[in-house]
């Protein structure tokens, strides 16, 4: 077991180092720079090189590089010259919502996944549950926020229709502030959630009807153990430890359409910072969030392996 | 099932092929505009948009960049995939090592975000989209490549191939790649899907391809009418989930089958 985790640690660097470079390099090649982006395309004569010398980003890509590798290395992300402030604290203030949006709308999925597929792995029939699920998981995660808009924000009146919180009557006390931001991420989170539902579902009801062809199901029923007992309590926990393995690889797909549900609901989070920063050729800041998200995802598949051998008796013995 | 596969292939070579055959010479710009905002009707059987442009043509000439976009990716993660995953599969322990921890990397990355900077960063060709999704995205082909490999080159007609004297070259073409069909179409399905969502993504947070109609900047286009004009994002959406179903039905058919 700590061969693994250590394992798991060693290949984590190189990944993150990769993903970083990736994303340094691609800054660095793309045509404009951040000193055209604040000097402009009209720029009086020497603007422009006086920038990019106050910047540092006249100097050979190779100096660069290193000088950013070492700072890295302290933890320390550089400085967004658009916002005017380091890339931690940038990252810092979005961190939050970004992570209270993808936790509930994985929690949302797998929830909503398992009773769904659970409950349509009978035999017989199912066809159009399948078709649904695949369907749902077809369906571009904006067209989904903005359906759920219309109705519960436009048509109902029930919930806000974008925004973190209500500027024209600010929320007093803990409390109240709680709500009004609970108001606020309901409707992204059931959208981000309903996105991801369907891949889960999927794959649960397959694993189970595999598992409910099993003798110790039969043994099961021949006990006289009722119908749920057996599907929740004898073939679940079996069927769940292959999906297990890919709740892990679907951190990047959530990841996205954090991206895609935050520019929906214009929410202040990391995805639109990485959108907002990459088109304004904010070099630092799209790199720091790409180092984020890829340590989500190192973090999330670690989380799943431990879980698996906590989970997994037959795991713990062979490592 | 067993002619699930073919019907499902069939269905979307047909629907492709009429969407192609229907899709105007020299892009959206291109059609005649007449009334705006006429719902569907006899005329115009998918209703106009907002400039009064027919959407059943402009569906059409989404489906060639969508389908592209998909098509590319898809090739290209299959390729790296099974080219990785065979490698790693029959070439020495060290080699599978190295492999696999290469896919364990490229498996970390935030693909979407990658996409998200190239098109941002180099203008957001569908091409170049397609090339950054097929280029990361292989990984789950290769790991299944490799688990396929391994079971099959403990198999006896496997090993009667090597020991009749079979070089690595002919042993992978004429003896694995046959068999890995079955293995890798779900995945390819998916891969395809994903792709032409991603784009559609891309297209919607104003980082589509200026110069190609995709389904994705058409539903994009049709946001802003999402309550008075439901005709101009609603067709677009049904090619896209039509599209992506079938080929998913047709992979999972394609490997029951082999």
């Amino acid at each position: 077991m700590r061969r693994l985790l250590i394992r798991r640690l060693l290949l984590a660097v190189p990944t993150l180092l990769v993903a970083a470079t990736i994303a340094f390099v691609l800054a660095h090649l793309a045509p404009g720079s951040p000193a055209v982006a604040l000097g402009g395309d009209f720029g009086a004569p020497g603007l422009v090189e006086e920038i990019a010398r106050i910047q540092g980003t006249d100097r050979p890509l190779a100096v660069i590089y290193v000088e950013w590798l070492l700072r890295l290395a302290r933890g320390d992300l550089g400085f967004s010259f658009r916002a005017q402030a380091p890339v931690t604290a940038l990252i810092g203030d979005r961190l939050g919502v970004t992570l209270v949006l993808t936790l509930s709308a994985a929690l949302l999925a797998m929830l909503l996944g398992l009773l769904l597929g659970a409950a349509t792995a009978a035999r017989k029939g199912g066809r159009a549950a399948v078709a649904t699920f695949a369907l749902v998981q077809a369906l571009p995660v904006y067209l989904v926020a903005q359906l759920l808009v219309l109705v519960f924000a436009v048509g109902l009146g029930l919930l806000p229709i974008q925004g973190l919180e209500n500027p024209r009557a600010p929320p007093e006390g803990l409390a109240g502030l709680l709500a009004d931001r609970a108001r606020h991420l309901a409707l992204p989170i059931a959208a981000l959630g309903l996105g991801q539902f369907g891949f889960v579902a999927l794959l649960t009801r397959a694993r189970l009807r595999e598992e409910l062809g099993r003798l110790y199901v039969t043994t099961a029923r021949a006990r006289g153990a009722g119908e749920a007992t057996v599907r929740l309590r004898h073939a679940l926990p079996n069927a769940l430890l292959p999906l297990l393995a890919l709740f892990g690889s679907r951190v990047g797909a959530l990841v996205g359409g954090a991206l895609v549900v935050e520019t929906a609901f214009a929410l202040p989070g990391l995805g639109r910072l990485a959108v907002t920063a990459a088109i304004a050729r904010d070099q630092p800041t799209v790199i720091g969030v790409v180092l984020v998200a890829a340590l989500a995802i190192v973090l999330a598949n670690l989380a799943v392996d431990l879980l698996q051998l906590w989970l997994d008796p037959r795991q713990r013995e062979a490592s | 099932m067993s002619r699930a596969a073919p019907a499902c292939l069939l269905g979307l070579v047909l629907l492709l092929v009429l969407l192609l055959a229907l899709a105007p010479a020299g892009g959206i710009q291109a059609l005649p505009m007449t009334r705006p905002f006429l719902p569907p009707g006899a005329a115009h059987p998918f209703g106009t948009d907002d400039l009064g442009r027919d959407m059943l043509m402009a569906v059409a000439q989404g489906a060639r960049t969508s389908l592209l976009v998909g098509l590319v990716a898809l090739a290209l993660a299959s390729g790296l995939g099974i080219l990785v995953g065979v490698a790693a599969g029959l070439g020495p322990v060290a080699l599978d090592e190295a492999l696999m921890r290469a896919t364990d990397v490229v498996a970390s990355l935030p693909t979407l975000l990658l996409a998200v900077l190239v098109a941002a960063f180099f203008g957001g060709s569908a091409l170049l989209v397609a090339l950054v999704l097929g280029l990361t995205r292989w990984t789950v082909i290769a790991r299944l490549v490799r688990a396929e490999t391994l079971t099959l080159r403990r198999l006896p007609f496997f090993r009667a191939a090597l020991a009749l004297g079979c070089g690595p070259w002919r042993l992978a073409r004429r003896h694995l790649l046959p068999q890995l069909g079955a293995v890798v179409a779900p995945a390819a399905g998916v891969i395809f899907g994903g792709a032409i969502l991603a784009e559609a993504t891309l297209a919607f947070v104003g980082l589509g391809d200026p110069e190609r109609t995709s389904w994705g900047r058409l539903i994009a286009a049709g946001y802003p009418f999402l309550d008075d004009a439901w005709w101009m994002w609603a067709f677009p959406v049904a090619a896209i989930c039509l599209t992506t179903v079938l080929v998913a039905l047709a992979g999972d058919a394609a490997a029951r089958e082999g």
